[in-house]
């Protein structure tokens, strides 16, 4: 008898789990939503040109969206982003011009990503010191040094090898950005979903010390995280300075944001433990086609940054609202 | 005579679909002490939530005594709803804010003012009035709650239920924290309110306590309203039938005394926490060592040493004979030590994760860096499940949703899937409900047959008697006894804990 009644809550218990697939559906509608009112409005937008450019748009926020997932789920911030791309794009810039070599550039990109990342989340973890607090010093010395090499001025690069990671194609169709966000979005899904590591982030995050206690190393992870996390702003880097044509001492300004903001959007929890990285799909697409319809209508940038915050907000509680009833 | 101050009937409440009450009756009379019982997860403490506003009922009526004396359909939408109609609930974490003085906490929420600005002397004299209604006028009103004890913490919170003018107040398992005479003093305390006509619902695991103080009981079992009886009309058997609903038989663990004589986990020269003495002290193969002493004593700090967490100092650890290099819980459980921690959902479980992840955490690391197949996890937790009969809505219910006990098999379960050597528990089972704490010696019992140490630390003096095959006590950080049970009392071990 007893165990009729544990199977008969087990079933109504599917409840629970809907809350998750809720959140999912709320995105969903209210991207549906941006793409009716987006294509009545304007016939160009849903041509296949414009909405491969929304994802060309979205790629570099993407990828990094995939580090500051992680970053999140354990209950930490980065929020070094921005300044990062700025640095590394300028040194990506400075080493190309010297070298005249791509692979070398791509590779010095990437590892002084993963060093930063690395530096963070090693301070962090091992000094206790609050990720919000590390991340924003990193930030400063980012942007100053960005600064410092470039004395305050663009250092520009027009070489196509150098560009093609920002604006080249893949088979004269698909650009790389595209690509590349995918590979990384297809391997950051197995990290997290499939790997021993994947479930020490979550439960990490969810509560470290009793994951401590479980005999897991959980500096390790963090450092971990915090290092991937730094590889993929690299990647970001590349892209953002390929697409700029050079090394940008102010680019990136305020990139952290917009990256953080995808995240949240998805309904990755700030308090860690909790989110999906279809939910950080999502919200890189929402955001994507807002900033791409808006621009499309004609809405100035500066409108374009209210109807971003309002949508936030709404989502948000209707994400809120919707995690309550299920 | 009609001195019923509250009727609730039928009430229904249903979380995402689940139902946790199902058609409960509950009555309550005006100066009476009604004791709520049943299993962790048996309703009560909804229901309670419910009638001060905490949850709000799916189903059913509640009816209050208004002034007339006459009993009127109420709805209780909000906490602030339920003070103004004069319930108010003392919570087992309480509500205070810690940071804020004793007067600010007594009237936080209508606070006295004069025009916009508050009247701090209102305040003051409200304050002292109330605390000198619970005993506690050596409290000024303007210490800091922060530093106040557990005990006075509580009295405080009945101090705010009392300026709320409440007249029924709620208390849950208000003396899980308490000492001896704090207890004899919150007794006191609500003898005196229910004079004055105040009624009390009290929430509480401890038998003693409810013969004591109680003048009636409702029992509780999985979301029912099993029945009411007088104290006067029932004793501790029939009670406890009630509340596990199957006759209830107490296993004396003590009498298979068959450890072995060998020397499983030694400690030598062990300082613990900020104590300056050094511990010597040995585990059997086999053998359950209860370790007893006081909240104080250092048994919980012993316990973090052994398991990595706090630093050994000059003392060293043998298991087997052999040295142990430990330096945090990877490198104990690494030697096949667990702990069963004494705040689990602090230090014991992901709360936010489901019961599969919480049970299957720990043992992932003997496995390869891409996760098993997901039947090889539902099986292998399936198992764990069937083993301590825990009562999840299924494998992916969160455990935050979970009573206490069957968190705390979760807990278990998690080192038992690990084939340590050692298992440590600290006071295991706290806070849960007689049924879970059956199983839970079961379990233990099995695990020392099968050649395991079990420590248990615990500060249920009957409950070291029952379970332990040896028992060490300890005080300010030292060992003062250590003895087999059957050598022992209750007056040995408690004076040699006090002394």
């Amino acid at each position: 008898m007893k165990n009729e009644t544990v199977n008969n809550r087990f079933i109504k218990n599917k409840a629970f789990q809907n809350s998750d697939v809720m959140r999912q559906l709320t995105l969903v509608l209210v991207l549906l939503i941006q793409i009716v009112l987006f294509s009545s409005l304007s016939d160009n937008f849903l041509t296949s040109s414009n909405l491969i450019n929304v994802l060309r748009q979205v790629s570099v926020t993407a990828i990094a969206a995939v580090g500051m997932f992680m970053i999140i789920l354990l209950g930490d911030i980065d929020l070094s982003v921005g300044s990062v791309y700025a640095f590394i794009g300028v040194m990506a810039a400075v080493i190309f011009r010297a070298t005249e070599n791509a692979v070398i550039t791509v590779f010095a990109a990437l590892a002084l990503g993963t060093v930063i990342g690395f530096s963070s989340g090693f301070i962090t973890a091992k000094g206790k010191i609050p990720a919000f607090v590390t991340t924003l010093a990193i930030m400063s010395v980012c942007r100053g040094l960005a600064f410092i090499i470039t004395d305050g001025t663009p250092i520009g690069v027009v070489n196509p090898k150098f560009t093609w990671f920002g604006s080249g194609y893949i088979f004269k169709t698909i650009p790389v950005p595209i690509v590349i966000m995918i590979i990384v979005f297809i391997i950051g899904f197995f990290l997290i979903n499939f790997t021993r590591f994947g479930r020490y982030v979550y439960a990490s995050g969810g509560n470290e010390q009793a994951t401590r206690w479980s005999g897991i190393k959980t500096d390790r992870i963090k450092i971990l995280v915090f290092t991937i996390s730094g590889f993929l702003m690299g990647m970001s880097s590349l892209i953002l300075a390929g697409r700029l044509g050079g090394g940008l001492p102010n680019a990136g300004n305020g990139a952290e944001l917009d990256v953080i903001t995808t995240v949240i959007l998805g309904g990755t929890s700030l308090t860690g433990g909790k989110g999906k990285l279809w939910g950080v799909i999502t919200g890189v697409v929402v955001i994507g086609v807002l900033n791409n319809g808006l621009t499309m209508l004609n809405v100035s940038s500066y409108w374009q940054q209210l109807v971003k915050g309002i949508i936030i907000l709404i989502a948000v509680f209707l994400d809120k609202k919707a995690s309550k009833s299920a | 005579m009609n001195d019923t101050v509250l009727r609730m009937c039928n009430i229904t409440k249903r979380f995402s679909g689940v139902t946790v009450l199902d058609k409960v009756d509950f009555n309550l009379k005006k100066g009476e002490v009604h004791v709520l019982i049943g299993e962790n997860g048996a309703g009560k403490s909804t229901l309670m939530k419910i009638l001060a506003g905490v949850y709000q009922k799916s189903e059913g009526e509640i009816y209050l005594q208004d002034d007339t004396g006459e009993l009127k359909p109420v709805e209780i939408e909000s906490p602030s709803a339920a003070l103004e109609k004069g319930i108010s609930m003392v919570f087992q974490e309480f509500n205070l804010m810690e940071n804020m003085t004793v007067a600010e906490n007594i009237c936080i929420g209508y606070e006295p003012r004069k025009g916009l600005i508050l009247d701090r002397r209102a305040i003051q004299t409200e304050a002292r009035k109330q605390l000198k209604r619970v005993s506690l006028e050596n409290v000024s009103p303007q210490t800091i709650v922060g530093s106040l004890t557990v005990a006075q913490k509580q009295c405080v919170e009945i101090a705010k239920c009392l300026s709320h003018n409440a007249k029924i107040i709620i208390l849950d398992e208000p003396t899980s924290s308490l000492s001896e005479t704090e207890v004899t003093a919150l007794f006191a305390l609500i003898r005196a309110l229910k004079e004055n006509g105040v009624s009390i619902v009290y929430i509480s695991h401890r038998m003693e306590e409810i013969f004591e103080l109680g003048d009636r009981i409702t029992v509780f079992r999985d979301g029912q309203m099993i029945d009411t009886v007088n104290v006067s009309d029932t004793d501790e058997k029939k009670l406890v039938n009630m509340i596990i609903g199957r006759e209830f038989v107490a296993g004396d663990l003590s009498e298979d005394n068959q450890y072995k004589e060998e020397v499983m986990l030694e400690g030598k020269n062990i300082s613990v926490g900020s104590f300056g003495a050094k511990l010597d002290f040995k585990a059997y193969k086999g053998e359950i060592l209860g370790i007893f002493g006081l909240v104080g004593a250092g048994r919980t700090e012993l316990a973090r040493v052994i398991f990595g967490v706090d630093p050994i100092g000059e003392g060293s650890l043998y298991k087997n004979g052999k040295k142990l290099k430990i330096n945090s819980p990877t490198d104990a459980i690494n030697n096949n030590i667990g702990l069963v921690p004494e705040d689990r959902k602090l230090l014991g479980l992901i709360t936010k994760l489901n019961v599969r992840d919480n049970l299957t955490l720990a043992k992932l690391r003997d496995m390869s860096w891409i996760l098993p197949s997901r039947d090889k996890e539902i099986s292998m937790t399936a198992d764990y499940i069937k083993r301590l009969s825990i009562v999840t809505h299924g494998q992916t219910q969160l455990v935050e949703r979970l009573s206490g006990g069957n968190q705390q098999k979760i807990v278990i379960s998690k080192w038992l899937a690990m084939n340590l050597d050692v298992l440590i528990l600290d006071e295991p089972t706290r806070g849960i409900d007689v049924g879970a704490k059956a199983e839970i010696y079961n379990v233990m019992r099995q695990l020392a047959r099968e050649g395991m140490s079990i420590i248990m630390i615990s500060s249920d003096l009957p409950e070291i008697l029952k379970v332990s095959h040896r028992v060490l006590v300890m005080h300010d950080g030292e060992i003062k006894l250590e003895a087999p049970v059957k050598a022992l009392d209750q007056g040995t071990i408690m004076h040699a804990a006090i002394s």
